[in-house]
C-alpha cells in the first residue's frame, strides 16, 4: 500500500515536473499541486486518489494526444492535459 | 502519520480502542507517562485513562464528556502522540504474552472458531508462551492435515496483523 | 445554490416521507449503484427533477418483508465537496437543505471493491455526514479474480457500520441487502465519525484497509490487452471508425428486413379494415389515420430498439468510455467533452435517449450545451421525410463517380445534422459566459465487464418505452386530429354537385373536401409565412402537422395529395401543383421548395417527445422554450437561404 501521508520525506532522485510533462509508461509519486491551481479543482484531484505521495502511471495518451489515461489507486481514470497540469510529481523507481 | 482508526468495544461507551500497526510502542500495558498532547488530554479531565495493546491504543474518557464532541480531539492527539514513541514510557513490564494471548482467545473465541465449527470440528487454545500459540483442534479437523494447515496458517495471519508477537501457531495435543 | 429555508422543521411533517422512510443511494460513477437501485427497487423507477435545478431524480420504491421503502438514486459523485451545481444538489438532499425537502431517513453508500482505495474516503465523508449509514460492497467476484482480497467482517467492524456484500451478476447478497434497508432503525453507527483532515483521512482509511485485510486487485489483464489495440492511435482509430459503421450498418441495414415485417404487418390490417368496414368514415380514420399514421411511426420500433440495443451492449461492455476518450479531443473543440459525444451518438436514434444520456456529464453548463444540440442531430424520425424528399430532388439513376447521388445527399443532410449540432454546442458554450472555475475533466476508465443480458435489457428498454411512449399518445392524437381537420367539415351530396363535383366519384369529392377542409384553412393562414420557401398550403399543413413528431409528415403528405398509397405518395407528389394563387398550375415540388423542405427538416425542433423531455430534464420550460425558438427561427432562416441558392443555381424557382 502506496504511504499515504503527504509529510514524506523530500525525495532526492529525480525532477519535479508537472503530471501533464510526464511520457507514457512514467511511474511518478505526486509530490503536490501548482501554486496556481484552483482549490475546487484541487479538492477534485484529491478526492479521484491524485493525493501527495500517491503513486500514479502514466498509462497512455488518446491518439489525438488528449486527454491521458492514469492509473492511481487502483483505477484508470483519463485527466486532459490542462488538469494534469495541476498536478505536480517526480519520477521514482523501484 | 501513522494510520490509526477507532474501534468501540461493546458495552463500554466511553472506550475507544485505536487500531495502530503493530509495534507502534515497544511495549504493552498501561504507560507511565504519555507525550504532550495526550498528557494534557489526561490532565484537562477529557479521558480518565490510556493504555497500549500490542496493535491498538485504548482510550478511556472520562465522565461528562463524549466521542462526538471530544473525539476529534483524542484522535488529533493521539496522532501527535504515535510518531513520538520515545514520549511514552512502560509502567512495570508484565507478562509480555498477554496482549497474544487476549487476541488468540478473541479469535478462537470468534471468527476461527467459527470458520472450524463450519467444518465439523473444533478450535481450543491450550497455552501461549513466549510468542508461541498452542492450539487444540477436535472433531473432523483432527487428523485432518490440510484443514489443519489451513486453520493454522489462518489464524497466523490474523494475529499477526493483530499481535507483532506471535512467532507461529502449532497445534498440541 | 438553493438558498436554504428557515428553521429546519418547517415543513417536517408534510407529505409521505413520514409514513414511508426514504433511503438513499450514494457512491461514485462504475460502483454499480444503478444495479443495487434496480435490485431493491426492481425496476418501478420513476424519474423526476430535483426542485428548480438541471439534475434529474431517480426514485424508486421496494417492497420488504410487507413494509414499503422509497429509495432514492443520487447523483454518483466522487466527492461530498461540490463543484457543480449537480453536485450541490447531492449534498444539499443528504443535508436536508433541498428546499421542499427532509433529508433521506438512511444511506446506502456503494462502494466498488476493486477501487476502496479511493472509495473509502467518499464512504468516510458519507459517515461522518451523521445519517444512519450503511456500505454495501460491489464487485467483490471480480476482486478474488484479480488475486485482491476483502475480510469484510473485519472492513464493517473496522468502520462500525453495518456492511453487506451485493454481486450484480448473479445477484448475489440482494436478499441480505433487503433485509439489512429493512432493519435501517437498528444500524450501528460510530462512536466517533472519520476524520475530516485530509491527512487523517488518509491514515484512516489506510488504517481501516490494512485491519480488513485488504489486497488491492491486480491489474485487470483483459482490459490491459484490449484497450492496447483499442486506444492505440492507428487500430483504435480504425476500431471506433468501424464501430461506427457498425452503428449505421444497424440503423439502415439490419433492420430493414425487420422493418418490413412491421410494414407488411399494418398493410394486412389496413386491408382488413377496407375489407371489412363499410362505413367510409370510420373506415378513413381508421385505415387512413390510426393505422397510416401510428404505423408509419412503428415501422421504426425495430431500428429503434437495434440502436438501444448496441449502445446499451457497448456501454455496458465499457467501450462509450473508450469512444469518449478518443473524442474527447475532438469534442473540446465545440466547448463539450467526451461523454457528451456519448449523448450526440445516441441522438442519430432519437433525442430523446441523447438528452437523457448527458445525465453523465458532472457540468451544468455542459448539459445544457448539449441538449441544445442534440436535436440537430439526424434521429431516425428525419429519416422517412428524408427519403421522401430526396427521392422527389435527385434521380435515382444519379451518378457522382461511383456513389450514387441519392445517398450522397443523405450523407450530407447527416453531416449538416452533425455540424450544426457541434457549433449550436459551441455557441451554447459561448453563451454560458466564463464564470465560475471550468470545471475539471475526469472520467474514470472502467475495466472491460461482459455485462449482463439482465442489464442490458433494463438499458435498452428504458429508451425504447420512452420511444414507445411518444408513438402511443402523442402521434395517434395528432394523426387523428389532422384527418379530422382534413375530412371536416362536411359536404352533403347536394352540396358537391352544387359545386360542380360528381358525388359518384371518389377521387373528385375526396380531393374537394381536403380543399374546402379546415386544414386547408389553417394551411392558407400561415401561408404568408412559409411562401418565401416555396411552401404551398399543403406542405405547410404537412410541416404544422410534423410540428409533434417529424415521421407524421409522411403520412400527412399522403392524406392531403390523396394518393392512393399514404406510404408511397412520391408519385402523386411529383405531379402536385398549385390549385390556385399566383402559381396556379406550377409543379409544387421543385427543386428549390424540396431543398428549403429538407434544410427545414434537417434544424426544425419538429418533436413534441423532445420538448417534454427538456422540459423534464431542465425542470422548468425556459429551455425547452429557448430550444424550440432558436431551432425554429434557424430553420425558416437557413431553409429561406437554401430556396434562394437552390433557385439560383437551378435558375428555377
Amino acid at each position: 500500500m502506496a504511504p499515504a501521508a503527504s509529510r514524506l520525506p523530500a525525495q532526492p532522485a529525480g525532477r519535479i515536473a508537472a503530471l501533464a510533462d510526464f511520457p507514457p509508461g512514467s511511474l511518478v509519486r505526486v509530490t503536490g499541486t501548482a501554486a496556481e491551481a484552483p482549490a475546487p479543482v484541487v479538492r477534485r484531484l484529491e478526492d479521484l486518489g491524485f493525493t501527495a505521495g500517491s503513486q500514479v502511471e502514466v498509462v497512455r495518451r488518446a491518439p489525438l494526444r488528449d486527454p491521458t489515461i492514469y492509473r492511481v489507486r487502483d483505477y484508470d481514470v483519463c485527466l486532459r492535459r490542462a488538469q494534469a497540469a495541476y498536478l505536480l510529481a517526480r519520477e521514482f523507481d523501484e | 502519520m501513522i494510520p490509526i482508526h477507532p474501534q468501540a468495544c461493546p458495552g463500554r461507551p466511553e472506550r475507544l480502542r485505536w487500531i495502530t500497526p503493530a509495534g507502534v510502542l515497544a511495549f504493552t500495558g498501561v504507560p507511565d507517562s504519555v507525550p504532550g498532547a495526550l498528557a494534557t488530554l489526561l490532565r484537562d479531565g477529557t479521558l480518565a485513562a490510556v493504555s497500549v495493546e500490542a496493535a491498538a491504543v485504548v482510550t478511556d474518557l472520562a465522565a461528562g464528556r463524549s466521542w462526538s464532541r471530544d473525539g476529534s480531539r483524542v484522535r488529533s492527539a493521539l496522532h501527535e502522540a504515535l510518531v513520538d514513541p520515545d514520549g511514552w514510557t512502560a509502567a512495570a513490564p508484565g507478562d509480555p504474552d498477554e496482549p497474544l494471548r487476549a487476541a488468540a482467545a478473541a479469535l478462537i473465541g470468534g471468527r476461527a472458531g467459527e470458520l472450524a465449527l463450519s467444518h465439523g470440528g473444533g478450535l481450543e487454545l491450550v497455552d501461549v508462551h513466549d510468542g508461541v500459540v498452542t492450539v487444540r483442534m477436535s472433531g473432523a479437523c483432527n487428523g485432518c492435515p490440510a484443514a489443519g494447515i489451513t486453520l493454522r496458517h489462518r489464524l497466523e495471519d490474523e494475529l499477526r496483523r493483530r499481535c507483532p508477537g506471535v512467532r507461529r501457531v502449532v497445534a498440541g495435543a | 445554490m438553493s438558498d436554504h429555508c428557515g428553521a429546519p422543521g418547517d415543513r417536517g411533517a408534510g407529505g409521505v416521507g413520514v409514513a414511508t422512510p426514504r433511503i438513499a443511494l450514494a457512491g461514485s460513477p462504475n460502483a454499480g449503484k444503478t444495479s443495487i437501485f434496480n435490485a431493491l427497487t426492481g425496476l418501478r423507477a420513476k424519474t423526476g427533477n430535483y426542485p428548480g435545478v438541471t439534475v434529474s431524480r431517480f426514485v424508486g420504491t421496494s417492497r420488504i418483508n410487507g413494509r414499503q421503502y422509497v429509495i432514492e438514486d443520487l447523483p454518483g459523485t466522487y466527492s461530498l465537496a461540490p463543484i457543480s451545481p449537480d453536485e450541490q444538489v447531492m449534498v444539499d438532499v443528504l443535508d436536508g437543505r433541498l428546499d421542499g425537502e427532509t433529508p433521506p431517513d438512511a444511506v446506502l453508500v456503494v462502494v466498488d471493491a476493486t477501487t476502496l482505495r479511493r472509495s473509502l474516503r467518499f464512504a468516510a465523508e458519507v459517515i461522518g455526514r451523521g445519517l444512519p449509514t450503511a456500505v454495501v460492497v460491489t464487485f467483490t467476484d471480480e476482486l478474488t479474480a484479480r488475486q485482491g482480497a476483502l475480510d469484510v467482517e473485519a472492513f464493517g467492524q473496522a468502520l462500525g457500520v453495518p456492511v453487506v456484500v451485493v454481486i450484480g451478476r448473479g445477484g448475489q447478497g440482494a436478499d441480505r441487502l433487503r433485509e439489512l434497508v429493512d432493519d435501517w432503525r437498528s444500524w450501528a453507527a460510530p462512536a466517533l465519525a472519520p476524520p475530516t483532515d485530509r491527512a487523517e483521512l488518509d491514515a484512516w482509511a489506510e488504517s481501516v484497509l490494512t485491519f480488513a485485510g485488504y489486497r488491492p486487485p491486480g491489474r485487470h489483464r483483459m482490459t490491459q490487452r484490449v484497450d492496447a489495440v483499442l486506444l492505440h492511435p492507428v487500430a483504435g482509430t480504425i476500431v471506433f471508425l468501424a464501430v461506427m459503421v457498425l452503428f449505421f450498418q444497424v440503423v439502415f441495414r439490419l433492420a430493414a428486413p425487420l422493418q418490413g415485417y412491421v410494414e407488411s404487418f399494418f398493410g394486412w390490417l389496413s386491408a382488413l379494415v377496407t375489407a371489412h368496414v363499410h362505413n367510409p368514415w370510420l373506415g378513413g380514420l381508421l385505415g387512413d389515420a390510426l393505422i397510416g399514421g401510428v404505423g408509419g411511426v412503428v415501422v421504426f420500433v425495430p431500428q429503434i430498439m437495434l440502436l438501444f440495443l448496441l449502445i446499451a451492449v457497448l456501454e455496458g461492455i465499457g467501450y462509450m468510455s473508450r469512444a469518449a476518450f478518443l473524442m474527447d479531443r475532438v469534442m473540446a473543440r465545440a466547448g463539450l467533452e467526451g461523454r457528451a459525444f456519448v449523448s450526440l451518438l445516441s441522438s442519430f436514434a432519437c433525442a430523446i435517449p441523447g438528452i437523457m444520456a448527458t445525465r453523465t456529464l458532472p457540468s451544468a453548463r455542459d448539459r445544457l450545451a448539449t441538449m441544445m444540440a442534440a436535436p440537430l442531430i439526424t434521429c431516425s424520425a428525419r429519416l422517412p421525410v428524408y427519403v421522401l424528399l430526396i427521392g422527389l430532388l435527385v434521380d435515382p439513376s444519379a451518378r457522382v463517380g461511383p456513389l450514387g447521388l441519392q445517398g450522397l445527399v443523405m450523407f450530407g443532410m447527416y453531416l449538416l445534422g452533425a455540424v450544426s449540432a457541434m457549433l449550436a454546442a459551441w455557441a451554447f458554450k459561448k453563451i454560458g459566459g466564463r464564470k465560475g472555475t471550468a470545471m475539471p475533466f475526469y472520467m474514470e476508465m472502467p475495466p472491460y465487464r461482459i455485462p449482463t443480458l439482465r442489464s442490458v435489457l433494463i438499458a435498452m428498454g428504458e429508451s425504447a418505452r420512452s420511444f414507445l411512449r411518444k408513438c402511443s399518445t402523442i402521434i395517434t392524437v395528432t394523426t387523428v386530429v389532422l384527418w379530422l381537420l382534413l375530412n371536416l367539415p362536411l359536404h352533403s351530396a347536394a352540396d358537391l354537385r352544387a359545386h360542380g363535383v360528381d358525388p359518384g366519384d371518389d377521387r373528385a369529392v375526396s380531393a374537394y373536401v381536403t380543399d374546402h377542409s379546415y386544414a386547408a384553412a389553417l394551411g392558407r393562414g400561415v401561408a404568408p409565412v412559409f411562401a418565401p420557401l416555396g411552401f404551398d398550403w399543403r406542405i405547410n399543413i404537412g410541416v404544422l402537422s410534423a410540428q409533434s413528431a417529424r415521421e407524421t409528415f409522411v403520412a400527412t403528405l399522403g392524406q392531403v395529395a390523396a394518393a392512393e398509397d399514404a406510404e408511397h405518395p412520391a408519385q402523386a407528389l411529383r405531379t402536385m401543383t398549385y390549385p390556385d394563387g399566383p402559381d396556379a398550375g406550377q409543379r409544387v415540388f421543385t427543386a428549390p421548395t424540396i431543398a428549403a423542405l429538407l434544410v427545414y427538416f434537417a434544424f426544425a425542433l419538429q418533436c413534441m417527445a423532445t420538448v417534454g423531455i427538456l422540459r423534464r430534464e431542465t425542470g422548468g420550460w425556459k429551455w425547452p422554450l429557448v430550444a424550440f425558438g432558436y431551432l425554429t427561427t434557424l430553420a425558416w432562416v437557413m431553409a429561406f437561404l437554401a430556396h434562394t441558392v437552390t433557385a439560383a443555381l437551378t435558375g428555377g424557382g
